[in-house]
């Protein structure tokens, strides 16, 4: 339902930008045209004309149609190259174009007063700025296709390789990449000629930056693309032999050199800011570029972070099989036996033994975690390049239990910011994935997904539902606890919309939480037809039913 | 009118002197008859004014077959019966019978065309050699000099070595015509060998007969220069208004005034601005300009309605209160005293006079008021007696305020008023440290005395280190006449007045007679009566032109270049490299990359990036080889003159740009033929980059160029308040507009919505009571609705405010 509504509402606001779009084409070529026109008869020769026609207000008609050219411009090469854009596309566009713009806005505050260069450079950046996103996001798209495909259908390395090489959108990924370089090379190689530009350098070393991150992107395409091809295809139709091939199908240190990516071209990123804003102000003697602020600040905090990660990464898979138990089957029994990363059973080792009269793989061992989730110690593995957090109720792995709701609250927001970067990009798509496949479960298996967002509801934040918790066996919030829902990730709520904990009573009456102090209570009746259900916006105590 | 006069003068002198000779009778009823004429004609009405004249002016297509421009304003030819059937017959059968003067003014009337006579030069031409032949007379021979120099535009045979000829026979039967248009000649080896001394001889004559005159007729308005326009700059210049940069010359002082009136009157609101409207009224009429005539009875009267209104006002008591309104009263005063004083709309009456500069004195001292003063106590008229102490402590006080006419009159005072011997006046020192100040301040007779100085040669004992050099004098004297306008250049007034009635063809005579005496703007005038630059885009039909006139409106542009006319310079560069369409003007790519570099010279943005455009494509002297770095050095120095004028730079951007990208892509066969030290590494760059980006003031006098790109908008100076914004400020406020405007815009929405609802609310609750079973709770509901449409409109407007002091 949610998402039908969207995608509605997306249709249409497409249509309507579509008019808005025409509309101010048209104005813009009419203005243009007026303008060439009105000075044509005002100058006899070339330098004239183009300053009459580059003079007071035409000067922004001129912009304008340079703004409707590179508009018009970007629309028909999306139309041509991509087609309609998916939702997370625009989002992501919506999402990384307004900083992205505002640092535009202060490279131009260097005292360059060429307007109209800056008027292209501004479209040109901000154009490869969209195509980078959604060409990423595309190829995202298109790995997770091939993924699924040589998952489900068998394929062979080369013909994996040939679905990769025979995509348009891998070459334009590529063609991105290649071209942020040259961009900036053009712009910043310029600065070296003698023809100084300050802002021509800023927007040259955007490229820079915006072309590293492409070809850190690139790489870690290039890894998956590698372990897909080497490891996975070819593997065989999922049957119980998979258990046997376990081994081989997963690369086990492609975690590391994801990581090492990342990691070099967080520093790469850290170290040329640096130094270039050393050699700005220190050494040139400008003033202090503005529009490298936010991108240093960033880049030192990634390489931060993700040395952390790594660092963390490691020590933890060494402590993996070490510190945390094997589940036995009664932990198996306690729970649903299933995994939540491969959602495939696991069996005890003993089980496993006695059963099929073989030793179970190490990767398929369970492992019980410290709050009392289970998974396979390779996906528990795979898990942990990413995050140092149960996958299931974000508590910390290893650490002794003294997290607090603040430490996992914030490390939640720092998984939500993390998305600007390229790196998390792959994850984001992997965890949609799994997601994915919850989705898909929980069509056959209804009860089993609600009852482990009910598991995530209870168990997240454990201080402030331990009430609820003590009192597991209801699902009523009692006064003075604070009440929390916690959605698919996947879900969508429309903008002014809420959602409200509903409870059944025994008698056939409901209870709806208001907030903390409110609640509504409202019974079940048999209906007369002629009235229809009115819902007024919960802006006091009065809400009402009419029936 | 002019004209006219000249002519009536003459005539007056010719039938005093020569009623015996043959052919007076008729001569004599034919001047009556024109008496007769002249009271009952009435020009048609002028077809340019004041208001249709800017930006507006369109010179049309000449056709050598009607030997006149086409006639676009489609006036009917009309000739008064009583000139084409009496005067005409009466005037042709006297210079028939030997009646030289007779002979003479029918050349005028065929020259001149009065009483919209249609010209014809040739005619002119033979009643003009008539006339010499049996009488030697300067005018006639001017006119025959005249039509040698210029050949008429194509009409007649063009000889410079005669045209001399005629204008020696001119100057000596002591035609001032003649003797100028020999001076310039002579200045600038037209038709002769350059001689500075002889044209030193005759710029001298010139200026001394100016001087008399100026003497007899004392220095009133009348003399202002006003007509020596350049008629593209009505059009904003040769290249329009965004391009030119010679300073514009057309300088409308009742707009001027109207317009500083209007501001002035914008500042102080709280204040009556009774005076500043009679003051600069009066302004107005005293000046005079093109499109009004100076109507100095006019003036005095509201000078003196400004100061009984003052007197009502004041009471003529509290005259020493300080006010805003009291400065310009004063000024009225002083206004009036002077007018008084030099008898300019009334008689001469120095009690009036010492009254109302007292008065205006008392109020402020202006400067102008202390100089009346002290030349009204150094002269022997003044009415408590000559008084040359007062006089002297006058003028010094009006000196120290500046004023150019001070040192003028203190050097006068200094020489007893006795102009003959003040070159051994012991005061000799002082009297030239005065005129030399009031040279530089740009007082006109100044230049006169100061070029006496020199030439007189005391100034070797006064100023060792000064040395006499006869091209500096030439131009004192030179600006000296041509300050003069009205008594040595009276066709300049001919030419407006034609303009205005649309006759191009009187209007180009007019002005290429003051082209040959040398008046710089009447040649750019002449130049371009004779070819203009077409537009692309035009709702007539384009223009050709005749070889004959390309040829004499380069002449004249080149003449215009000479006396540094910085458009005309382009133009002449633009028109040897791109040639004229639909003629066969030969193109001279080297003559065309020497006027770019004198234009260059004179810090012009525009010669400089012609330059650039030259190397750039490799035209003129670089021989078909482009060369990169020249081009960018002429369009970087073009860009930085354009700066200083605070005019648009984005072409020259461009051309930098497109530069840049050529230079990209054609690197390595650049690189190939020339051996650039680069030095290169990162460091020398950003040094570079450093050096450069501070490097706002250098090498050339910026002063000088500021000057120059000042210039342009003398006239028009109260625009500068408008030009000051800068797009990006536009920019802002168009998005700070439209940002606000999507607020309101989504403000009202809400509040539709809010009202839509609150209406279905009311339906759904209408229904509610129809029905019956919440019909006590509806009404209340709907009470409750309204209020929250109401407070929720008020809340978006609260919204609004908060943005407003937000930003």
């Amino acid at each position: 339902m949610v998402f039908v509504y969207n995608y509605d509402l997306i249709k249409m606001n497409l249509d309507r930008t579509l008019k808005y779009m025409i509309g101010y084409a048209t104005v813009s070529s009419i203005l243009l045209a007026w303008s060439v026109y009105d000075c044509l008869g005002l100058s006899s020769d070339l330098f004239t004309f183009l300053i009459e026609f580059t003079n007071g207000y035409r000067l922004g008609i001129v912009i304008n149609s340079i703004l409707m050219f590179f508009l018009l411009t970007g629309k028909i090469l999306q139309l041509s190259l991509f087609g309609e854009l998916r939702i997370i596309e625009t989002e992501h566009i919506l999402e990384k174009l307004p900083i992205f713009f505002v640092n535009l806005l202060f490279n131009l505050s260097s005292n360059d007063n060429n307007l109209l260069l800056n008027c292209f450079l501004v479209g040109i950046s901000v154009g490869f700025k969209i195509f980078n996103i959604i060409s990423m996001d595309r190829m995202d798209f298109v790995h997770m296709k091939i993924q699924n495909a040589v998952i489900s259908d068998n394929i062979t390395s080369s013909e994996t390789l040939r679905k990769y090489l025979l995509n348009m959108n891998f070459w334009l990924v590529f063609f991105f990449t290649t071209m942020n370089f040259a961009i900036a090379k053009f712009l910043v190689y310029d600065v070296f000629q003698g023809i100084n530009s300050v802002t021509c350098l800023l927007f040259g070393f955007q490229f820079a930056v915006q072309g590293v991150d492409a070809l850190t992107y690139f790489s870690k395409l290039s890894l998956n693309i590698y372990e897909l091809v080497i490891y996975r295809s070819g593997s065989g139709a999922l049957d119980d032999d998979i258990d046997y091939e376990d081994e081989e199908q997963v690369w086990e240190n492609k975690g590391i050199f994801m990581k090492t990516i990342d990691i070099g071209s967080a520093i790469l990123k850290s170290v040329s800011y640096l130094g270039f804003i050393y050699l700005l102000t220190f050494h040139s003697g400008l003033s202090l570029p503005i529009s490298m602020m936010q991108g240093t600040y960033m880049s030192l905090k990634q390489t931060y972070k993700e040395v952390k990660q790594l660092l963390s990464f490691v020590e933890s898979s060494k402590k993996l099989d070490s510190q945390l138990p094997n589940a036995t089957d009664n932990d198996l029994g306690d729970s649903d036996n299933l995994c939540i990363v491969c959602r495939e059973d696991m069996h005890s080792v003993e089980e496993y033994e006695r059963v099929h009269n073989r030793k179970l793989s190490a990767r398929r061992y369970p492992k019980k975690l410290r709050c009392g989730h289970i998974l396979h110690m390779g996906c528990l593995k795979d898990w942990l390049e990413r995050s140092e957090l149960c996958p299931l109720c974000r508590r910390k792995v290893f650490l002794s239990d003294q997290s607090t709701p603040e430490s996992t609250n914030s490390n939640m927001h720092e998984r939500f910011d993390e998305d600007d970067t390229t790196n998390n990009n792959m994850e984001r798509q992997d965890f949609q994935r799994q997601n994915n496949r919850d989705i898909d479960t929980t069509e056959t298996n209804g009860a089993d997904y609600f009852s482990s967002v009910r598991d995530v509801n209870e168990t997240d934040h454990p201080t402030l539902n331990r009430f609820g918790n003590e009192q597991s066996s209801s699902r009523i919030f009692h006064e003075g606890t604070y009440q929390q829902i916690r959605l698919p990730r996947n879900a969508l709520l429309p903008p002014d919309w809420t959602i409200l904990p509903l409870t059944k009573n025994e008698d056939n009456s409901y209870e709806l939480q208001l907030s903390t102090y409110d609640r509504a209570s409202f019974r079940k009746e048999s209906k007369n037809s002629r009235h229809e259900l009115n819902i007024i916006e919960p802006n006091g105590q009065n809400l009402r039913l009419h029936n | 009118m002019k004209q006219y006069i000249v002519v009536f003068v003459f005539l007056i002198n010719i039938v005093k002197v020569l009623s015996a000779v043959d052919g007076a009778e008729q001569l004599e009823e034919a001047l009556i008859r024109i008496e007769r004429l002249r009271s009952q004609y009435s020009p048609p009405a002028s077809i340019y004014n004041r208001r249709n004249i800017d930006n507006n002016l369109y010179i049309p297509q000449y056709d050598s077959s009607k030997e006149d421009y086409e006639n676009i304003f489609n006036r009917p030819a009309f000739v008064h019966p009583i000139l084409s059937d009496e005067i005409l017959p009466l005037l042709e059968t006297s210079a028939e019978k030997g009646n030289h003067e007779a002979s003479i003014l029918l050349g005028d009337f065929y020259t001149f065309g009065n009483f919209s006579l249609p010209v014809n030069y040739s005619k002119a031409y033979s009643y003009y050699r008539h006339a010499v032949q049996l009488k030697a007379n300067g005018h006639a021979y001017f006119m025959l000099g005249f039509f040698y120099a210029t050949g008429a535009f194509g009409e007649l045979e063009l000889d410079q070595h005669k045209a001399n000829l005629y204008f020696e026979f001119g100057a000596a039967n002591d035609d001032v015509n003649s003797i100028l248009a020999l001076a310039y000649r002579n200045l600038h080896g037209v038709g002769t060998s350059i001689s500075c001394e002889k044209a030193l001889y005759y710029y001298t004559r010139v200026a001394h007969i100016g001087m008399d005159l100026l003497r007899k007729n004392g220095v009133t308005p009348d003399i202002l220069p006003i007509y020596n326009i350049r008629l593209p700059d009505f059009n904003g210049g040769l290249y329009g208004n965004q391009v030119s940069e010679s300073p514009l010359t057309i300088f409308s002082t009742s707009q001027f005034y109207h317009r500083k009136k209007n501001l002035l009157n914008q500042y102080t609101i709280d204040v009556d601005h009774e005076f500043i409207d009679f003051f600069f009224d009066a302004l107005k009429y005293y000046y005079g300009d093109i499109f009004l005539p100076a109507n100095s009875t006019k003036a005095l009267e509201i000078l003196h309605d400004c100061i009984e209104y003052g007197n009502m006002m004041f009471h003529s008591k509290n005259y020493y209160t300080n006010n805003f309104n009291m400065d310009f009263l004063g000024q009225c005063n002083a206004f009036l005293g002077h007018m008084y004083l030099i008898g300019y709309g009334a008689e001469k009456d120095y009690n009036k006079a010492l009254h109302y500069l007292e008065a205006s004195t008392k109020i402020k001292n202006t400067s102008e008021a202390l100089n009346d003063l002290g030349v009204l106590y150094a002269s022997d008229m003044a009415p408590s007696g000559r008084d040359q102490v007062k006089a002297a402590r006058y003028l010094n006080r009006a000196a120290k305020m500046g004023y150019n006419e001070a040192f003028l009159n203190i050097a006068k005072l200094l020489m007893n008023n006795s102009d003959t011997n003040y070159l051994n006046n012991p005061y000799r020192d002082k009297i030239f440290d005065n005129i030399q100040k009031g040279v530089s301040a740009g007082n006109v007779e100044c230049l006169f005395y100061y070029a006496e100085f020199f030439q007189s040669g005391i100034v070797k004992d006064i100023h060792p280190e000064k040395r006499y050099n006869c091209e500096n004098i030439v131009i004192y004297y030179k600006k000296f006449v041509e300050k003069l306008e009205p008594f040595f250049f009276p066709h300049l007034r001919y030419a407006v007045e034609e303009l205005k009635q649309g006759n191009f063809k009187n209007t180009l005579l007019g002005y290429s007679i003051a082209a040959e005496q040398g008046a710089a703007n009447a040649q750019v005038s002449s130049a371009y009566l004779l070819y203009q630059t077409q537009p692309f885009r035009s709702s007539y039909k384009r223009k050709t032109f005749t070889s004959d006139r390309i040829k004499a409106a380069i002449k004249y542009l080149e003449k215009a270049s000479l006396g540094n006319d910085i458009d005309s310079t382009v133009l002449l560069g633009d028109l040897y490299l791109n040639g004229v369409e639909g003629s066969n003007f030969e193109k001279d790519q080297n003559k065309a990359f020497n006027y770019y570099k004198k234009a260059e010279s004179q810090y012009s943005s525009h010669g400089c990036y012609n330059i650039g455009y030259m190397f750039e494509y490799g035209l003129g002297p670089a021989n078909k080889t482009v060369d990169y770095f020249m081009a960018k050095r002429y369009y970087d120095l073009s860009l930085k003159y354009q700066e200083l004028s605070y005019r648009n730079k984005v072409p020259i951007n461009l051309a930098l740009l497109r530069l840049r990208l050529k230079y990209l892509f054609n690197r390595k066969s650049i690189d190939d033929h020339e051996s650039h030290d680069e030095s290169s590494g990162w460091l020398n760059a950003f040094n570079n980059m450093k050096a450069e980006y501070y490097d706002s003031n250098d090498d050339l006098n910026q002063e000088e160029a500021r000057e120059k790109a000042r210039a342009h908008h003398e006239g028009t100076s109260y625009d500068y308040d408008d030009e000051e914004y800068d797009v990006g400020d536009y920019l802002v406020l168009f998005i700070t507009c439209s940002f606000f405007l999507i607020i309101f815009v989504q403000n009202i929405m809400q509040r539709i919505r809010r009202w839509r609802n609150a209406n279905n609310n009311n339906e759904n609750n209408e229904n509610n009571a129809n029905n019956g079973i919440n019909g006590i709770d509806g009404n209340p509901q709907n009470a409750n609705d309204q209020v929250n449409a109401r407070f929720g409109f008020n809340i978006g407007g609260a919204n609004v405010e908060f943005h407003f002091f937000a930003i």
